[in-house]
């Protein structure tokens, strides 16, 4: 039997399928080497579930530098030790919430970039985007998106838990999805478990009404940009669960990349690459699919028809 | 009463007069590598143990809890290495000559604590005598290196942390006129960099490395665009 996956829609994805010949039925889990193997009754369908909670998370890129803590050194006096001891876990509580409020501080401004498109991203439902996504997928075996609390008729089922965040300069989404692999038996182990981030090439210098181009036609491309995010994810873990990607030799390497504007590092392998976007797995085991950094982004898509949103994503935003 | 207060303004005035005063930064200027025919060395200092730090454990039992409670930690990043960091002045040498700078490779490593003290105080000059160099390394202005801090630091207050461990890079850059013994350029490096996430995940410490050579490459990146784009 021999699986195919890959997107309609890109051509990046498609090109890093072709050559992809299935199916050694070995393990490629980073998270549990030991995972049991695949069998070829797995095989045949594709089972996505859908999330039981239909909100979408979005939130803003969290700037990656800084964050010094609460500092100085506090003086303890106490006429003794059941005191002291007292006033070091007091202290202790403080600094605790200080951090704490700290964070909370920090997200609310990082999410304060997602203002403008609150309105359209609460109406988003997670299981649109899921079975939007799974549409874009090329499957072998029979395809089908199953309710969170139904029983997949046997096959594979996929589980996935979508982040997407917006960057500071909201030139480029990307998303943070956690996805977990698991035979229809509910009761058998795990098959495979990892996190797959995806960076949405950046929109062009020649966008520059940035907000008006997420929101036109009823925020059509941040929608489509999220499925499309989505997919490559989805595709991304489905063929390293089928042993698809390179088993790369090289060491790991500090890889510059682009996240909206700004150039990130990340430490890691390159598995594939094409000029455009490369195909690292990190040191946490994360497959990250991202924009070379450098390279000019290509011209905008002007318009998004609705219809045709999934299939035609703008180039701009294609991951 | 009265006599111990004034011991103790007598202490902190004796310690204030010995911290001595800090070289401003510098920033450089047109004139200072346009000269044609000087010679510009490039060194650098020996490189820091890659280590952690846990500043605000001040007390001798809060050092100890720091160093108790964060033992994985250190091992690890004492095993990360300086990766390129070493061939930084080849580099820098590569760049000043890329923009028409007769630069060389001053070989081995400089120990500027190791030099003699400046005859002259003054606006921008060193406290250290670098002009024997110009002699001994056969250049005209010499370009130092010092990266004094490397590793990783975790905020404390006596026993508690109260922040999470960050990657931490600290640097400086001088330009020194050998002739002179001024500063020409005198660039201060403070960088940090907080793990991606979750950063306490013993015993590989995945974000916090990858924190790690992130603001190595930063740390570099800023050494190289010391003298310009």
């Amino acid at each position: 039997m021999r699986a195919h996956f890959h997107h309609r829609s890109s051509a990046i994805a498609g090109a890093w399928c072709l050559g992809a010949v299935l199916l050694t039925c070995s393990r490629n889990s980073p998270a549990d080497d030991q995972a049991p193997a695949v069998e070829p009754e797995h095989l045949a369908a594709l089972n996505l579930r859908l999330p039981r909670d239909e909100h979408v998370a979005y939130s803003g890129v969290m700037p990656g530098t800084g964050g010094a803590g609460v500092m100085g050194a506090p003086v303890y006096v106490a006429p003794n030790v059941v005191v002291a001891a007292a006033e070091v876990l007091a202290n202790g509580m403080v600094i605790a919430g200080q951090r704490a409020h700290q964070q909370t501080k920090l997200h609310e401004a990082a999410d304060a970039v997602l203002e403008p498109y609150k309105t359209y991203l609460d109406q988003f439902s997670g299981a649109e985007l899921l079975r939007k996504a799974l549409d874009g997928i090329d499957y072998d075996g029979r395809k089908t998106a199953i309710a969170w609390d139904a029983k997949a008729d046997g096959g594979l089922v996929v589980e996935a838990v979508p982040a997407f965040l917006m960057t500071q300069d909201s030139r480029a989404l990307l998303i943070i999805d956690t996805i977990i692999i698991r035979p229809a038996n509910q009761k058998a182990p795990l098959l495979y478990k990892n996190t797959v981030e995806v960076v949405a090439t950046p929109l062009g210098d020649s966008v520059d009404d940035i907000q008006n181009y997420w929101t036109r036609d009823d925020a059509q491309r941040l929608m489509a940009t999220s499925v499309m995010l989505l997919r490559e994810s989805l595709v991304l873990a489905l063929r390293d669960f089928h042993g698809e990607l390179p088993k790369s030799t090289e060491p790991q390497r500090t890889v510059h990349f682009r996240e909206g504007e700004l150039e990130q590092m990340e430490r890691s392998q390159v598995l594939e690459g094409d000029g455009q976007r490369l195909l690292l797995r990190n040191l946490r085991g994360w497959l990250m699919s991202v924009p070379v950094a450098g390279v000019p982004t290509p011209p905008v898509v002007q318009s998004v028809k609705p219809d045709s949103a999934l299939a035609d994503a703008p180039k701009s935003a294609e991951p | 009463m009265n006599k111990r207060l004034l011991l103790a303004l007598l202490v902190v005035g004796l310690l204030s007069a010995c911290a001595g005063v800090k070289q401003k930064e510098l920033t450089l200027t047109s004139e200072a590598l346009s000269q044609e025919h000087a010679r510009v060395g490039v060194v650098m200092a020996p490189l820091p143990k890659v280590d952690t730090q846990f500043p605000g454990a001040s007390c001798l039992l809060c050092i100890a809890a720091a160093n108790g409670a964060n033992s994985s930690l250190t091992k690890h990043v004492q095993a990360l290495g300086y990766e390129d960091l070493a061939q930084l002045p080849t580099n820098l040498v590569a760049v000043l000559r890329h923009k028409g700078v007769n630069a060389t490779l001053v070989p081995g490593s400089l120990e500027v604590d190791k030099l003699g003290k400046a005859g002259a105080n003054g606006d921008n000059v060193a406290k250290k005598n670098f002009s024997p160099l110009q002699a001994k390394y056969g250049v005209d202005k010499l370009v130092v290196i010092h990266v004094s801090l490397l590793g990783v630091s975790r905020p404390y207050a006596a026993y508690f942390a109260t922040g999470d461990a960050q990657a931490v890079f600290d640097a400086n850059v001088s330009l020194i006129d050998l002739a002179t013994n001024k500063y020409e350029l005198y660039t201060d490096l403070n960088l940090s960099q907080a793990a991606d996430g979750k950063w306490d995940e013993p015993p590989d410490f995945p974000g916090l490395t990858n924190a790690y050579f992130q603001v190595l490459e930063r740390g570099k990146q800023a050494i190289l665009g010391s003298f310009g784009p």
